[in-house]
């Protein structure tokens, strides 16, 4: 197959879904969770189904007038929970205060009502979070860098690195398309990606390795047509791969909470995106880098 | 005996081992004294499944020259307070070089009704100090002994104390002075005064106690207070998250459910498509899952959390990867040519360099999240940790064993790879 002429192609569609994520994260904001923004969440199992509405008169009667109130549930069909958001209170007795009255208000409709979860998260913790999640990313590319750097040649290491960086900036750019609320977990996805999707791509980047040595002492292959050879030769294994691991994500997905749910969806989009990297741009990128050096040196 | 009968026999072993293994793993067994508790129940469980509250805490003064000192100081202090107040349970834990993280599981017999209680008596300064009539201080929280709590005459709950040598004298002094006088000594908690009395007889015991109109708890948690000591620097509250018990069952029962389907899928997938080698990847899954679990009750310090769950899941994804890539290399060597145990020995040998990088870049994504990961963050980096490298061993070592024992018993290579090759 022709990998390598296609390769504008395939950087064409990852430029337009990034273009999207882009348009999509301007036009109506990144969905971050109170990990990245602070303030208070809270849970409330209403013991049945409910009307948003009256969680919401039940918030304003409190005094709160700026929350927002979504319908949230782990069993499938039943929606039980309100997810309560709203900004953190200036001490713990206006919350205990507002805690109170917001259950008092709600327990003459919903007798079986009660407090599920509280996650308050202080301005302090979330600009910390957001430091760290850029470190993590930057620190984890650069060491992965270094090491196929020194396993292949540096220009291996670079195309790598670059499609691991694709891999995220579709993973982020379909994440804020689709809505899904971004947490801590979010980076913990976005890490797993970096250091899984590479697998693939260094499959393909050991087959060349093979398959270069291989030619240099039989007939001069070109780059272009060992890339496209490499890549042939592994296909069934990189799809293969990444079915077995989707199989067991997607399942997650499907069974798993709300918090697994938001932490599993990245992940399939990032395994997809890599899979999708490591078949149609690694290798042809590589290609292109390695001939541009070679152009430069002569 | 032949090789394929010696064959048959080790690999029923092998079988009947792994089974009793995870019959083990899961139920535990009873011979005589000796008990073997079932692996699952020596897994630690994070506050996202037990439920619980966790809490962090920043010092205030970021540029305090003994900032480490005064931080193991606070920790200290909180860890005494958590246990006066019976969670024995609870974690202490430093994050960073200026905050402290707890976290405190509950269960039937420990119930925290509202976290905020908590987290504001753990964090309290609880500075008592007795002050004469000027005002000026006598002595402090920290000279007394035998801190308890009693029931006056009046009916109220006291703290009650001995001084130390020092100070009982000064008490003696002040208050044989004051007898009779309209001075008054005052109490003042946290910069508070919370009582102010005239003294009626001279106090030479050194025996004194705080008034303060406290009930029975407050009066508790002040004793403790003042028994764990004062806190050494200020410590702001910068998180607070709490779970109740009933959400993190459902979580984990839905996870565990959803383990166990995936593995069954991928299973079911690996025998369609590699026939007699996907028997050998499902045995060496089968393996590697008792081998993760294992290294989840016996590592230190690990916990599972959601995200932890989520990346034994996943992991069990990746770990037949490497049979994929093993396989897909014999199924080449067996078109080239090669007969079914030289492409077997070559495959293991030739697709080692690619597994044993991939999963380098694994590792390395994982250690840089539990270098700079927290919590539940920590917990996933953990477990997908011990997932690779368990994964790493089951693929080469024991798929690469069961599969010699395999092609022993028939070396037929359409049995072992998938369809469409030439042989």
């Amino acid at each position: 197959m022709k990998f390598s002429s296609n390769f504008k192609y395939a950087s064409l569609l990852s430029a337009l879904i990034i273009l999207a994520g882009i348009i999509a994260a301007i036009v109506s904001g990144v969905n971050f969770g109170v990990d990245f923004t602070g303030g208070t969440l809270l849970t409330l199992d209403m013991g049945g189904d409910f009307d948003t509405a009256d969680v919401s008169s039940a918030l304003e009667t409190a005094g709160i007038n700026d929350a927002s109130v979504i319908k949230s549930g782990s069993t499938g069909s039943s929606q039980n929970q309100a997810v309560i958001r709203m900004k953190t209170f200036a001490d713990d007795e206006t919350e205990n205060r507002v805690r109170q009255q917001i259950i008092d208000s709600l327990s003459d409709k919903y007798e079986e009502v009660e407090i599920t979860t509280v996650d308050r998260v202080g301005a302090v913790a979330s600009a910390d979070l957001i430091r760290s999640a850029v470190l993590c990313i930057v620190i984890a590319s650069a060491l992965i860098l270094i090491y196929i750097w020194i396993r292949f040649e540096l220009m291996s290491g670079i195309a790598a690195v670059v499609m691991l960086m694709h891999d995220v900036a579709i993973m982020i750019s379909l994440t804020i398309i689709l809505r899904v609320q971004i947490n801590s977990p979010f980076i913990a996805a976005v890490l797993t990606i970096i250091g899984y999707s590479i697998n693939n791509t260094i499959v393909i980047f050991d087959r060349i390795r093979e398959n270069g040595k291989f030619g240099q002492k039989k007939h001069q292959v070109l780059t272009e047509e060992l890339v496209d050879m490499s890549i042939t030769e592994t296909l069934s294994r990189t799809i293969n791969t990444s079915i077995t691991t989707l199989i067991t994500i997607v399942t997650l997905y499907v069974l798993g909470v709300d918090s697994i749910k938001e932490f599993s969806l990245p992940i399939i989009i990032g395994l997809v995106a890599g899979t999708y990297s490591s078949i149609f741009m690694a290798a042809p990128f590589w290609g292109l880098l390695s001939r541009k050096k070679k152009a430069g040196t002569k | 005996m032949d090789k394929r009968k010696k064959s048959i026999i080790w690999l029923v072993v092998i079988v009947v081992l792994l089974c009793a293994f995870g019959y083990l793993a899961l139920n535990g067994i009873t011979i005589g004294r000796v008990t073997v508790k079932p692996l699952a129940s020596a897994i630690k469980q994070g506050l996202d499944l037990t439920g619980g509250v966790s809490a962090v805490y920043e010092a205030e003064d970021k540029s305090d020259p003994n900032l480490q000192q005064n931080l193991e100081a606070v920790m200290a202090v909180f860890r005494t307070r958590l246990d006066s107040e019976g969670y024995t349970e609870a974690t202490v834990t430093q994050q960073g070089t200026d905050r402290v993280r707890i976290e405190i599981p509950i269960n039937e017999s420990q119930q925290v009704d509202d976290p905020n209680e908590i987290t504001s008596y753990l964090v309290a300064t609880a500075k008592v100090v007795f002050t004469d009539n000027d005002g000026n201080p006598m002595f402090e929280g920290k000279d007394m002994e035998d801190v308890g709590v009693a029931v006056d005459e009046s009916g109220q709950y006291v703290v009650t104390f001995a001084l130390n040598e020092v100070a009982a004298e000064t008490f003696a002094k002040i208050t044989s002075e004051y007898v009779g006088t309209n001075k008054t000594i005052s109490i003042k908690l946290d910069d508070e005064v919370i009582s102010t009395a005239q003294v009626s007889s001279a106090i030479t015991n050194g025996q004194g106690q705080i008034t303060g109109g406290f009930d029975y708890e407050s009066a508790n948690r002040l004793a403790s207070q003042i028994r764990s000591g004062v806190m050494p620097i200020n410590m702001t509250e910068i998180e607070v998250r709490s779970i109740s018990a009933t959400l993190g069952e459902d979580a984990l029962s839905n996870s565990i459910l959803a383990g166990i389907i995936g593995v069954v899928l991928v299973m079911a997938f690996m025998i369609a498509v590699y026939k007699m080698s996907g028997v050998v990847a499902d045995i060496a899954l089968a393996f590697y899952i008792l081998l993760v679990f294992f290294a989840l009750a016996t590592v230190p310090g690990v916990q599972i959390t959601l995200p932890g769950i989520a990346g034994i899941v996943l992991a069990v994804g990746m770990a037949v990867d490497a049979n994929v890539i093993i396989f897909e290399r014999i199924r080449e060597e067996v078109i080239a040519g090669r007969s079914l145990r030289t492409a077997c020995d070559n495959g293991f040998k030739r697709a080692f360099s690619a597994i044993f990088d991939s999963n380098i870049t694994t590792i390395i994504a994982a250690a840089v999240l539990l270098y700079f990961g927290a919590g539940t963050i920590q917990s996933f980096a953990t477990t997908l940790l011990i997932g690779i490298i368990a994964s790493f061993f089951s693929a080469v070592v024991i798929s690469r064993g069961l599969l010699k024992l395999f092609v022993n018993i028939n070396d037929n290579p359409t049995l072992y790879c998938r369809r469409g090759g030439k042989a």
